[in-house]
């Protein structure tokens, strides 16, 4: 198709505006409230064109490219209508600056600074020389304003976390609540009030942490004025650099816009478009914090005399060679975190094998979905595939979510779900929790996590008759009864019907092209029967599915593990064998969740981070962060990233793969040697073919990510998996009022947890509060914050209360994430609430609140 | 109104949810029956609502603040609404209001302390040619000039408690 702008000819294809047509031949039409991700407003009207034919004047930021059209942007008369348009907006915005007469020479001679301040002009406004009204105001050259100036005197919103809103300088383009609403599905802000008196606001002007904010920052990225910053960033200077990279926190994997002054990282934006829609508040707010606290480690240390001294490289590395020598192979383990990159792991895995010749190897997920799937479909010879594309969510027509909040987990994925959801598709979701996407749901189950497992065997039951598999699959235990007794303890939560609900759920699936979306949220010690009852479901349904909540590189460590055949010891085992005396020593390289009260003789840390058993070790070795090195990591949905390092500032921190060679030739002389990350990536191509693309000839200065390559997935036919392990499975048995509830959070890096150490997600995670039904807190005289005592036997725990409908009665709801559990005495009391397995069945103590 | 009351309101009164889907088309229409009930929009009910149309706190309050019909504040007994549009404003509207608004010792917008009066002021009626108007609980008062204001107030009151 073709279309005639200012004369000039342009050939387009597919449904785009005017405006877009426009953009990307490079012709410029003024537009502030234009925005790709957001459906068209028109409200600036900046961008108002001629179209020959057409009377009176058009928006082309809501005006459809046809063919043929022939359209005027530049005439006499829309540049004094767009004069105008602006002059009105700027009598309500600081304007001092943007029509000073000294403007060019300011920067350089500073003439009028002086005389300007915050009120009035540009100079302290955190947007200045990015501002979109900047370049509009520059580009209509205006030089005087005929209309009287007015300053609104909003007071500047400052109490939420992150980021301020000073609403003088809103120019109410509605970006910010556009995405909020259209992209997010938060809503959280909206236009209040009319007329002269809009602006944008909050339900009775509550705080966003009371709205529903997910404090992705989205607002903040799209708003084209300063009247939304971070603020982190105030009284920083410029950036001198940008870095893009890969932001190390979850297996989403959005690219990062690194900001970085005198190496040092100031902050992060997102990087491209899918970034900005997708991101969470731990990539958007929490990347400075990660490298820059107080925790980092950046000496090696030995333990001498009891005492843990700073050390050299070499002394340390020999010292703790030399040990981990005089120990037999099956008594040392390793311990590694799914956010260690590709090299590091595999030359940690080289550690291991050739050089301490053990296969004692744990993840510090230790049940890692990924790593499950892998085992699972290994063993059952059948393909699953976990790849995904956009495109595989938008042709969803029923998505069912279980397994923790996806709008926190992994928001990336929620805002395509939500794009699915709006065109049509049902949602289904199976929590325990009230979560934010409720009301986008058309079904939503609500049971304990005890009962997950038979309300997906319910749904599986249902199915399997359909297709006259049930004899095969469903064990002879329950093909009289069915499965439905099981669910009977879900009715209560879900008073209008559950049997009904479950029915409901599977015409859905059954009629529908559908997707599974499982997050890390489910009870831990049944994550392997809840994977099988989804792989059947996922095959019986002929269903997608996408695991969600994964740590940066889950799905590139089970990757390498399942390649090799590795399957890590449960940490139940490890742990045992420590107690036992059997495993003597313990490198670790993440966090260690589930470590009992018995530590090894010998403990060697690798960590960024001093932690909680930084006391128990013998060596401690500062590894680099990996904003500080780069890597590769493979998302969740099987795209291999390759990223360059955003900072050059060592010290004496090194990149794990460099600890694990040196320590390999000090214990094997044939180890092999690597130089960079890129020999080692060579090494790994007979195992890892899509790395070859991935591999550069100036390996050093990486400056782009590199996302050429898809993880390949092993071919295999349908296989559906006997439910007989289902017969010995009843769940929990829970003896008093109180059940514990856990909601799993990966808000660390490594043995970090990121509440620690930044103040302002210590306020929206409330990762120390115990969370209450309304009327539980009614019942027992407590408002929000007021302390509580749990007790259990002769335990107990000083908590505090955070009240939330959202939790159902009779349940404590917890926060916890891997680097949380043994430092925070609510995860050794919570651990400590169940007792082991009998009969399949965990048991939870009493407890009662004082 | 204490929050009890309210959230009884809200989650039990079947009348005010009567005959409504239970989505955002029925907002508007739901607030006018709150507010016809009430007399204004209690915060306290605000999130109950969002809850049950499946819309967040801070949509519905964009709508409630777009609207002249809705207010945030409890309402007096007798709503005085003089009209500040161009006729009526040329004819003396600002003049009656202001004569209003010192009989009763508050600012437009505002409730009088015994919660007998609010008065308000809005841009044009729609009724120009009877300028300028002044609607006392839903009657018009054409014409109106500045010495009528006492008188027009006193009846209120008086027929407010003819009905009691
Ligand atoms: S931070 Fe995100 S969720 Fe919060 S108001 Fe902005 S766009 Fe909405
Ligand atoms: S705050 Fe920014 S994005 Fe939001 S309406 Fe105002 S100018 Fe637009
Ligand atoms: S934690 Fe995950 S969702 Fe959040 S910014 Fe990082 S990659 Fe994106
Ligand atoms: S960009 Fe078209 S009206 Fe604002
Ligand atoms: S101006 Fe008063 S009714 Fe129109």
């Amino acid at each position: 198709m073709k279309i005639k702008i200012n004369e000039q000819e342009i050939q387009f294809s597919g449904s785009k505006t005017i405006l877009e047509v426009a953009r990307e031949k490079g012709i410029y039409i003024p537009s502030l409230c234009d925005h790709p991700l957001l459906k068209p407003f028109g409200g600036c009207r900046l961008c108002l064109v001629e179209i020959k034919g057409v009377k009176g004047y058009v928006p082309a930021c809501s005006r459809e490219a046809e063919d043929g059209l022939e359209v005027i942007t530049n005439s006499p008369v829309l540049e004094e209508m767009r004069r105008q348009t602006l002059e009105l907006l700027l009598s309500e915005h600081p304007n001092a600056c943007l029509v000073c007469r000294e403007k060019e020479k300011c920067e350089e001679h500073k003439i009028t600074i002086r005389k300007v301040d915050e009120v009035t002009g540009c100079i302290f406004c955190p947007k200045n020389n990015h501002c979109e009204l900047q370049k509009v105001v520059q580009y209509l050259g205006i030089e005087k304003i005929r209309f009287p100036s007015s300053y609104r005197g909003i007071e500047i919103i400052r109490e939420d976390p992150f980021f301020d809103r000073n609403y003088n300088l809103c120019i109410l383009c509605g970006r910010c609540v556009r995405i909020c609403h259209e992209v997010r599905g938060a809503s959280a802000i909206s236009f209040v009030f009319r007329g002269s008196q809009t602006v944008i606001g909050t339900a009775y002007n509550k705080p966003l942490l009371d709205c529903g904010c997910q404090f992705c920052g989205a607002c903040v990225d799209v708003c084209p004025v300063g009247a939304l910053t971070e603020r982190a960033l105030r009284g920083e200077l410029e950036a001198e650099k940008e870095v893009t990279t890969v932001c190390p926190y979850c297996s989403q994997a959005c690219l990062l816009k690194i900001k970085v002054r005198e190496e040092r990282i100031l902050g992060a934006e997102p990087a491209n478009l899918e970034s900005l829609g997708g991101m969470c508040v731990r990539g958007r707010f929490l990347i400075r914090d990660l490298v820059d606290n107080p925790y980092r480690l950046f000496k090696p240390y030995l333990r001498i005399d009891g005492e843990l001294r700073e050390t050299g490289w070499d002394e340390a590395l020999d010292y703790a060679a030399s040990k981990l020598a005089s120990y037999s192979s099956d008594e040392i383990a390793l311990i590694l975190s799914p956010h260690l990159s590709l090299e590091d792991l595999y030359t940690l895995i080289l550690l291991a094998q050739q050089g301490l010749k053990t296969n004692n190897i744990t993840l510090s997920t230790a049940n890692d979905s990924f790593l499950i799937i892998e085992k699972l479909s290994q063993e059952n010879d059948f393909y699953l595939p976990l790849n995904y594309h956009p495109q595989d969510l938008a042709e969803a027509r029923c998505i069912f979510i279980l397994g923790g909040d996806l709008t926190v987990l992994q928001p990336g994925l929620w805002v395509e779900v939500l794009r699915a959801v709006n065109q049509g598709a049902k949602l289904i979701t199976l929590d325990s929790v009230g979560r934010p996407y409720d009301r986008f749901s058309t079904i939503n189950l609500k049971a304990l996590p005890e009962s997950w497992p038979a309300i997906l065997a319910r749904l599986i039951e249902l199915a399997a008759r359909k297709e006259g598999v049930f004899e095969k699959i469903i064990p002879p235990f329950f093909q009289d009864e069915g499965i439905k007794t099981l669910t009977r303890a879900s009715e209560a939560f879900n008073p209008d019907g559950f049997e009904e609900k479950i029915e409901e759920a599977f015409s859905l699936l059954a009629h529908n092209k559908s997707v599974f979306l499982l997050g890390p949220g489910f009870w831990p010690f049944h994550r392997a029967e809840i994977l099988s009852l989804l792989l059947n479901l996922v095959q019986l349904f002929e269903a997608r599915l996408i695991l969600f909540g994964q740590e940066s590189n889950s799905r590139g460590a089970s990757a390498l593990l399942g390649r090799l055949k590795l399957w890590p010891l449960s940490p139940f085992d490890l742990n045992r064998q420590i107690t036992s005396g059997k495993i003597k020593a313990v490198l670790c390289f993440g966090p260690w969740p589930f470590l009992g009260p018995e530590k090894p003789p010998f403990l060697l840390l690798v960590e960024p981070y001093r932690n909680h058993f930084s006391n128990s070790a013998e060596v401690l070795l500062p590894a680099a962060t990996i904003l500080e090195r780069g890597g590769t990591f493979v998302a969740s949905n099987g795209l291999i990233k390759r990223f360059g390092k955003a900072i050059s500032r060592l010290n004496e921190s090194r990149p794990d793969w460099w600890i694990g060679l040196q320590l390999g030739c000090r214990l094997n002389p044939d180890f092999p040697i690597f130089a960079d990350e890129e020999d080692i990536l060579r090494t790994m191509v007979p195992l890892f073919p899509e790395l070859k693309n991935l591999i550069t000839t100036d390996s050093l200065e990486l400056k782009e990510v590199l996302t050429t390559a898809l993880i390949e997935e092993k071919k295999g036919k349908k296989k559906l998996i006997n439910l007989s392990f289902m017969e010995n499975f009843f769940g929990i048995v829970r003896k008093g009022v109180w059940r514990l509830l856990i909601e799993f959070s990966i808000d660390h890096y490594r043995s970090l947890p990121l509440a620690l150490v930044n103040r302002d997600f210590r306020r929206i995670r409330l990762p120390k509060r115990v969370k209450l039904h309304p009327e539980e807190a009614t019942k027992l005289r407590v408002a929000d914050g007021d302390a509580i005592k749990l007790k259990k036997g002769k335990q107990s725990l000083e908590t505090r209360v955070k009240i939330s409908s959202r939790v159902p009665p009779s349940v404590l709801l917890f926060s916890l994430g891997l680097a949380y559990f043994p430092e925070d005495p609510a995860s050794l009391f919570i651990i400590s609430s169940f007792s082991r397995e009998e009969k399949g069945s965990l048991i939870q103590e009493v407890i009662t609140i004082e | 109104m204490s929050c009890l009351l309210i959230k009884k309101m809200a989650s039990e009164d079947k009348e005010i949810f009567k005959g409504l889907e239970l989505n955002q088309k029925s907002l508007i229409h739901l607030l006018h029956r709150i507010q016809a009930q009430y007399g204004y929009i209690p915060e306290e009910v605000v999130d109950d609502i969002a809850e049950r149309l499946k819309i967040t706190p801070s949509e519905i309050f964009g709508i409630l603040t777009f609207y002249k019909a809705f207010a945030l504040e409890p309402r007096g007994k007798h709503l005085v609404t003089i009209c500040l549009g161009t006729a009526c404003h040329v004819r003396g509207g600002r003049q009656i209001a202001e004569e209003a608004e010192r009989r009763l010792g508050i600012k437009a917008g505002e409730t009088t302390a015994d919660r007998q009066f609010t008065l308000e002021t809005v841009n044009c009626l729609g009724c120009c040619a009877i300028g300028p108007v002044v609607v006392v609980d839903g009657v018009y008062h054409s014409h109106v000039s500045i010495d009528q204001i006492e008188k027009i107030l006193k009846k209120a009151t008086e027929k407010g408690d003819e009905k009691n």
